[in-house]
C-alpha cells in the first residue's frame, strides 16, 4: 500500500484493500515523528494562543495538559488501534459502525468542512510565518491579509501536491527532518521565554480575553483543549494502519500528538500572554530575536506543509470510498481537488484565521460524538473484534450491511451526543449553559452518545440480528 | 470494485485468514497499557484540574 498513491491510475484501487505486514512502513520512531511533526507544526500554537484568551499561565499548564490528554487518548484507543490492527483505513473499518453507505453520507458532510478549512488555517499560517520573516529579515511591511501572504498560502497547497505524488513515504522522509528540528526550536522558544520574563512574571499575566466568571474561563479553556485533543480523529487511524504493532500505533500519539502538541501549546499560551497577541506568527520574532525568530517561523511554515500532507493523504484513502470514479482518479488529480476548497478560502486569510477557537468548538461538536460512537461499537459491543471480510464484501453478504447499508443507530447516537453538546455549549457565540462550568461540553457529548450507541445496539438493532452484534 | 482489484482484495484477505500468516499488528493493545492509560489519565486529570483552580 505505501506505495500506492504514488502509481498514477491504481492509487484508488489498490489504497484501501488490508495492508499486508510488508506493507506496514513505520515503526515505534518513524510514527513518532510523523506525529511530533504533526503536532507541533501546526495548530498547537494556534490552540495555546486561544487558551490564552481565556486563562493565565497556571491554569493554562492544567487545561493543556488534561484537554489534549483526554481527547489524543480517546482518538488514538478509537481510531489507532482498530486501523493498525486490520490494516485498513479508517473509513473502512467505520463501516461496522456507520455501513457502507452511512459512511459515504458522513464523508460527504465531513471531509470538505473539515479539509477545506485545516489546509486554508495551515496555509495561512504558512503564509504569515513567511511574511513575517519576510518583515524581519528584509525589512519589508506585509500586512497580514496582502496579497503576497495570499500567494505564500498557495506557494505552500502548491508544495503540498507536488510532494503528495511521491506517496506518504515522502510524508515521512520530510517529517523526519523537520520533526526533531521543530522539537528543538520550540524547547528553545520556551527557554528563551522563561529567561526573559520568569516564572513568576509569567504567572502574574492575566488573560487576554477573559468572562467575567473564572470557572467559565476555566472551562472554556479546557474545551478549547478537549476540542483540540480531538480533532486528531480524522487523520489518526488511516496514518497508524501504517504501523507495525498495536502498541506502535498507539503510544506515538501521546509523544507526539499529546506530548508535543501540550509543549508547543504551552509556548503559544505563554508566548500570547507576555506579547498580548494569539497568532503564533506574530511573536516568534519578538521572543526569539530576528535569527532564531526567523528561524522557528521558517520550521513552522515547512512543518506546516508536512501537516496539510498527513491530513491531506488521510484524506486521500477516505473519500476514495465514495465512488468508484473517484477511487480510479488519477493520483495527482485527486489531490490536487482536495487541496482546492483550502485554495479558495486562502483569499480570505483574516476570517479563516481569526475564527480558529470557534472552529475548534465546531470541530468538537462534530468530533466527540463520532469518536464515541466508534469507541463504544469496537470496545463495548464488538469486543476489539473486526471481521475483515465483511469489511468489503456487499450489503447483502456482509454482517456490516445494516439496513441499505446505513446503521440509523449510529446516527442517532451522533445526533444525541450533538444536540448533548449544543444544550451546554454554543460553538459560534460560546454562549453556555449553567452547567457547563461544571461538565465541559465534549465530554458529557462523548458519554451521551456512547450510553445511546450501547443502548439503542442492545434494544433494538441485536435483536433485529443487524450489525453482527452478539 | 474492479475485478483486478476484487482479485487482489480477496488474495489479501486469504493471505491475512491464512492460519500460516502471522502479523505482530494483528494483535490486541496488552490490558496493561489499556490500564495504565486509564490510572494516569484519570488521576492526572483530577489532580492538574484541581492544581489549576487552586
Amino acid at each position: 500500500m505505501s506505495d500506492a498513491p504514488t502509481a498514477p491510475g491504481s492509487a484508488g484501487s489498490l489504497a484501501g484493500l488490508p495492508l499486508l505486514r510488508g506493507e506496514r512502513v513505520w515503526g515505534f520512531w518513524g510514527f513518532t515523528s510523523v506525529n511530533v511533526g504533526l503536532a507541533i507544526a501546526t495548530w498547537a500554537f494556534l490552540t495555546g494562543g486561544s487558551v490564552a484568551l481565556f486563562v493565565g499561565a497556571k491554569a493554562a499548564v492544567a487545561v493543556t495538559v488534561v484537554g489534549n490528554l483526554v481527547g489524543v487518548v480517546l482518538v488514538a484507543l478509537t481510531t489507532c488501534v482498530p486501523s493498525a490492527k486490520y490494516g485498513v483505513e479508517q473509513f473502512g473499518a467505520l463501516r461496522s459502525v456507520f455501513g457502507r453507505n452511512g459512511v459515504r453520507i458522513l464523508l460527504l458532510v465531513l471531509m470538505p468542512f473539515l479539509l477545506a478549512t485545516w489546509n486554508a488555517i495551515l496555509a495561512i499560517m504558512f503564509g504569515r510565518a513567511l511574511a513575517n520573516v519576510s518583515n524581519a529579515v528584509l525589512g519589508t511591511d506585509l500586512r497580514e491579509d496582502s496579497p503576497v501572504v495570499i500567494g505564500f498560502c498557495l506557494l505552500a497547497l502548491v508544495a503540498c501536491w507536488l510532494l503528495l505524488l511521491r506517496g506518504p513515504l515522502s510524508l515521512s522522509r520530510v517529517n523526519g527532518l523537520i520533526a526533531p528540528a521543530l522539537a528543538v526550536v520550540t524547547l528553545v522558544m520556551l527557554v528563551v521565554i522563561l529567561r526573559e520574563r520568569g516564572p513568576a512574571e509569567l504567572a502574574a499575566l492575566t488573560p487576554l480575553d477573559p468572562t467575567d466568571d473564572p470557572l467559565l474561563s476555566y472551562t472554556t479553556a479546557l474545551e478549547v483543549c478537549l476540542g483540540a485533543g480531538f480533532s486528531w480523529w480524522a487523520i489518526t487511524g488511516n496514518l497508524a494502519r501504517l504501523t507495525t504493532t498495536a502498541r506502535v500505533a498507539y503510544w506515538p500519539n501521546l509523544i507526539g500528538l499529546f506530548g508535543a502538541s501540550t509543549v508547543a501549546g504551552l509556548v503559544g499560551t505563554l508566548a500570547a500572554l507576555a506579547f498580548g497577541s494569539s497568532d503564533p506568527t506574530t511573536w516568534m520574532v519578538p521572543v526569539g530575536g530576528v535569527a532564531l525568530g526567523a528561524l522557528a517561523l521558517l520550521f513552522i511554515a515547512f512543518a506546516n506543509i508536512t501537516s496539510i500532507m498527513g491530513q491531506t493523504y488521510s484524506g486521500a484513502l477516505a473519500v476514495q470510498r465514495l465512488h468508484g470514479t473517484i477511487a480510479h482518479l488519477p493520483w495527482p488529480v485527486l489531490a490536487a481537488l482536495l487541496l482546492l476548497p483550502a485554495t479558495v478560502m486562502v483569499f480570505f486569510p483574516g476570517g479563516v484565521y481569526e475564527l480558529f477557537f470557534r472552529f475548534l468548538a465546531l470541530v468538537a461538536l462534530i468530533v466527540a460524538p463520532l469518536c464515541a460512537v466508534y469507541f463504544a461499537d469496537f470496545y463495548l459491543l464488538r469486543r476489539r473484534t473486526l471481521h475483515l471480510r465483511d469489511l468489503y464484501t456487499d450489503d447483502a453478504e456482509s454482517r456490516y450491511g445494516f439496513w441499505r447499508g446505513v446503521n440509523p443507530a449510529a446516527f442517532v447516537a451522533v445526533a444525541a451526543g450533538a444536540g448533548t453538546y449544543l444544550l451546554l455549549l454554543n460553538p459560534v457565540t460560546y454562549a453556555s449553559s449553567p452547567l457547563f462550568p461544571y461538565l465541559t461540553a465534549s465530554l458529557p457529548a462523548f458519554a451521551v452518545t456512547a450510553a445511546a450507541h450501547v443502548v439503542i445496539t442492545k434494544t433494538i438493532v441485536r435483536p433485529l440480528n443487524r450489525g453482527g452484534y452478539r | 470494485m474492479h475485478a483486478d482489484d476484487l482479485a487482489e482484495l480477496d488474495i489479501r484477505i486469504r493471505t491475512i485468514e491464512s492460519p500460516e500468516y502471522h502479523d505482530p499488528a494483528h494483535a490486541d493493545l496488552p490490558a496493561l497499557d489499556l490500564v495504565v492509560t486509564a490510572v494516569t489519565v484519570v488521576g492526572a486529570g483530577v489532580l492538574l484540574l484541581w492544581w489549576g483552580m487552586s
